[in-house]
Formats: C-alpha cells, sequence, structure tokens
C-alpha cells in the first residue's frame, strides 16, 4: 500500500476505536513497521489540516486518537447536551492530584495528607473513570489502593505518568517554607 | 485581633478540614506581615472551631487532635523555660510539630498541582471524540429483505400463526416399530426350513406395511451376508427367496 492508502486506512481505524491505538497495535494490523506506521499518521495530519478538517489526531496515553478540533467546541455543546461535561471540585482534583503522585494510594492515606475525609471525591473520580482500584491490602478492612486509569492520561493530554509536571516544581518557595517553619519551630 | 477574627468570619463556610484552615489564616497573615506568629494562629485556629461549634456543624476528631497540638504547641512557646520537663513529651511534641508542617507542605503542594492538572484537563477537554466504538450490535441490512407489498406480508403472517400455533399432531406416528433383528430371525429359521418361497408368503401373517418394510430389511441383511439367495425376475414381480449353502454366523448390526 503505498502512504496515501495506508494514511486512509489508519484514518478509517481511528475513526471507529474507543480508545487511543498505539503504534504497534497499527504496525501489526497494517503488516508494516512502525517506522511506517509514523510517516502515514505524519501523511494523515498533514492532509487533515491542509483542508481544514473538523477532527484532528492527538496522541495521547500511548495512542493516537481522533478529536474534534478544539474551535468546533462551543458549536458541539450547542449541538449536544453530553458535550458539555461538569468540571470536578478542587476538592476532587486535589484527590486526583494525590492518587496521581503517590498511587498506589489508599483512603486512609489521602485523608492523612488533606486532612479530611476524602471518601465521596474518591468515589467521583471512579465513577468519571478517571482512577481505578489496583488491588486491596491484607490489613483490617482490607482498604482499597487506588490508582489513575489510562482515561486519566487521555483526559490530561499526557503519554504516560513521567510527563505530570515534577512535583518538586509545586512544593511552596523557600520563603513561605521558612516562615512557616520559624512560626513553629522558634524556641 | 479585631481583624484576624473578622477574616475567619468570612472564611468559615470556605475551608475544607482543618488543614485547609490552618493554611488560609497562614496566607491570610502573610499578606500583611512577615512572620506568621503562632500565637495569634493558634487563637484564631480556635476561634474558628468555636464558631464551627456554634453554628452546631460537626467539629471533626481531624480538628480537635490539630488544636490539641497547636494549643501544647503555644503553650510551650509561652512558658520558655519549664524546669523539669518530661524529655519523652518534649520530643513527642516536637515530632508532632514536625509532623503537622509536613503535612501542611504536602497539602500545598498537591493544591499546587492540582490547579496545573485541572487546567490541563480544561485544555485537553476541548478536544472530544467519539465514546463507540465499532462493536455495537448492528441492526440486519435492509437490502436482504425481498420486495413484498402489505398483502403479502399479511399472508405470510397468516399462514405462520397458523402453523406455529397448532399443537403437533402425532396421529400419524407409529412408534411401535418392528423389530428387524427379530424379523431376521424369523427368516433364518423358516427360509432354511422351506426349500424356497415367495416373499409374499414370508410376509402373509404381517398386519401391517412397516411389517413387511422390516421383513425387506432383513431380508437384504440376510442376502448382504450370504444367508440367504434372493432373486427376482423382473419389475414388481415375486422375490424367490432360498436358504443359501454356507451358513455364515455373523453378528448382526441391526441387533
Amino acid at each position: 500500500m503505498s502512504d496515501i492508502e495506508l494514511a486512509r486506512v489508519i484514518e478509517a481505524i481511528l475513526f471507529v476505536a474507543e480508545e487511543p491505538v498505539s503504534r504497534e497495535q497499527l504496525a501489526e494490523v497494517l503488516e508494516i513497521g512502525v517506522d511506517d506506521v509514523d510517516r502515514s499518521m505524519g501523511t494523515l495530519r498533514a492532509s487533515l489540516d491542509e483542508r481544514g478538517s473538523g477532527l484532528v489526531v492527538r496522541e495521547t496515553a500511548g495512542g493516537w486518537r481522533l478529536y474534534t478540533r478544539p474551535e468546533t467546541r462551543p458549536f458541539l455543546e450547542s449541538f449536544a447536551v453530553s458535550a458539555s461535561s461538569a468540571r470536578l471540585s478542587n476538592a476532587a482534583m486535589e484527590v486526583l492530584s494525590i492518587i496521581a503522585y503517590q498511587q498506589p494510594v489508599s483512603k486512609g492515606q489521602i485523608t492523612e495528607i488533606r486532612g479530611v475525609d476524602s471518601g465521596s471525591a474518591v468515589r467521583t473520580l471512579e465513577r468519571r473513570g478517571l482512577i481505578q482500584e489496583r488491588e486491596r491490602l491484607s490489613t483490617p478492612g482490607n482498604p482499597a489502593l487506588y490508582e489513575t486509569s489510562r482515561l486519566f492520561l487521555e483526559k490530561v493530554g499526557i503519554n504516560s505518568l513521567d510527563e505530570l509536571p515534577p512535583l518538586a516544581d509545586h512544593v511552596p518557595p523557600s520563603t513561605v517554607v521558612e516562615s512557616l517553619e520559624e512560626s513553629f519551630r522558634s524556641e | 485581633m479585631m481583624g484576624a477574627v473578622k477574616t475567619h468570619e468570612v472564611k468559615t463556610a470556605v475551608f475544607e478540614g482543618p488543614l485547609d484552615l490552618l493554611l488560609q489564616l497562614i496566607t491570610s497573615h502573610q499578606l500583611e506581615i512577615t512572620a506568621v506568629s503562632l500565637v495569634d494562629l493558634v487563637d484564631e485556629y480556635l476561634a474558628v472551631i468555636e464558631e464551627i461549634e456554634r453554628l452546631d456543624l460537626e467539629v471533626t476528631s481531624e480538628f480537635v487532635l490539630i488544636a490539641s497540638t497547636l494549643i501544647q504547641l503555644k503553650a510551650r512557646r509561652l512558658l520558655p523555660t519549664s524546669d523539669g520537663a518530661d524529655l519523652d513529651e518534649e520530643l513527642e511534641l516536637l515530632e508532632e510539630r514536625d509532623r503537622l508542617l509536613a503535612r501542611l507542605l504536602a497539602c500545598v503542594t498537591f493544591k499546587d498541582v492540582a490547579a496545573v492538572i485541572a487546567h490541563r484537563m480544561d485544555r485537553a477537554d476541548r478536544f472530544m471524540s467519539r465514546s463507540w466504538g465499532i462493536d455495537f450490535p448492528l441492526p440486519p441490512r435492509p437490502d436482504t429483505l425481498p420486495p413484498i407489498d402489505g398483502d403479502r406480508l399479511a399472508r405470510l403472517a397468516a399462514e405462520l400463526f397458523e402453523t406455529t400455533t397448532a399443537e403437533p399432531d402425532l396421529d400419524h406416528l407409529d412408534l411401535d416399530l418392528p423389530s428387524v433383528a427379530d424379523a431376521m430371525a424369523d427368516l433364518r429359521r423358516r427360509v432354511t426350513m422351506d426349500a424356497e418361497a415367495g416373499f409374499s408368503d414370508l410376509v402373509a401373517h404381517t398386519e401391517r406395511p412397516v411389517e413387511v418394510i422390516a421383513y425387506f430389511l432383513a431380508l437384504l441383511e440376510l442376502a448382504r451376508w450370504g444367508v440367504v439367495e434372493a432373486t427376482q425376475s423382473g419389475w414388481l414381480s415375486e422375490i424367490r427367496v432360498k436358504a443359501a449353502v454356507v451358513d455364515l454366523t455373523i453378528e448382526s448390526e441391526w441387533e
């Protein structure tokens, strides 16, 4: 198959795919090398751009997927109710961040960090498919350990957890830490 | 002091949990003064807890636990050189204090990074994807239907309902099938005795056609074995049967 023919088949596959499709998966289906997949993907992306398509190919969660072009979003919201997704609360976002960086982590550990019960936020995130239970501890009560899902990567727009912003960058600046320590520590 | 009281009156409903409250109290001070006074901080914290109780809201154990650490720290600050202080208690308090500090810092860190991730999610949310793939049950293809009009459809339906609603009639079935093996045994006995016999004589005693069929199958089987010899001179003429010379004893597959 020529490059353009491959691009056409890839477009069709991405159209029906329910989740991002990996480079390796495409190579296997098309019986071509991963380099050829990359080249044809480039061709597909260029052709979508050239004709000003309403769709774009994005690379997230370790694969490619067809998405609507951001500019079309307001019209999609007018078109379908489901297009407008409810934003997560600050509490849910905090819990999600803790799970993202500390996974696998239990509800108890999350509560310890936040100083407030986080059960309902965990349930919300689980219902939205952003986190999932990885395993259960054998300690009393068999608490569940949570991890982030593949959907989480897709929703944040990254390929793997390594691409999360480094946590060290978000530790409060030294001036804040020092003044905190001073007020608590000064003898 | 009065100004501070005002501050947390406004914020009472906004914070989430004791750590959040502490952080808010600290940051509200940082806007005004360089260093936070622990004594003021503890007073404000306790004032908010009183406010929560006054509003009849639940003061969780977490609030109380942190309050007790703060009170101990404050007491220690006010009494810097307490002679004969229990060294174990002292260390315990310092540990508790460091733990609280670490929790505060972790809390601030995750609040900060949560805002960044929320921002990224907002950005990625502008892209939408299809949520269903190819593997849902497909409806039958319309072009597999033959051309049909209403009348024909009604006729077909009527026929179908008639045949499917009627109870199946089993009366025509005679399930009392004769045994081919028995017929073979009878034939072997009688053909040996008679030198040659007509098939119609051999089945003269039968009452039902199905018994004749059993005898015919038995005859074919015996002929195949070479136990009997059967000859027929022409179409629909009498089958002549006589015993063959060799009598083989082979188990019949009809048994």
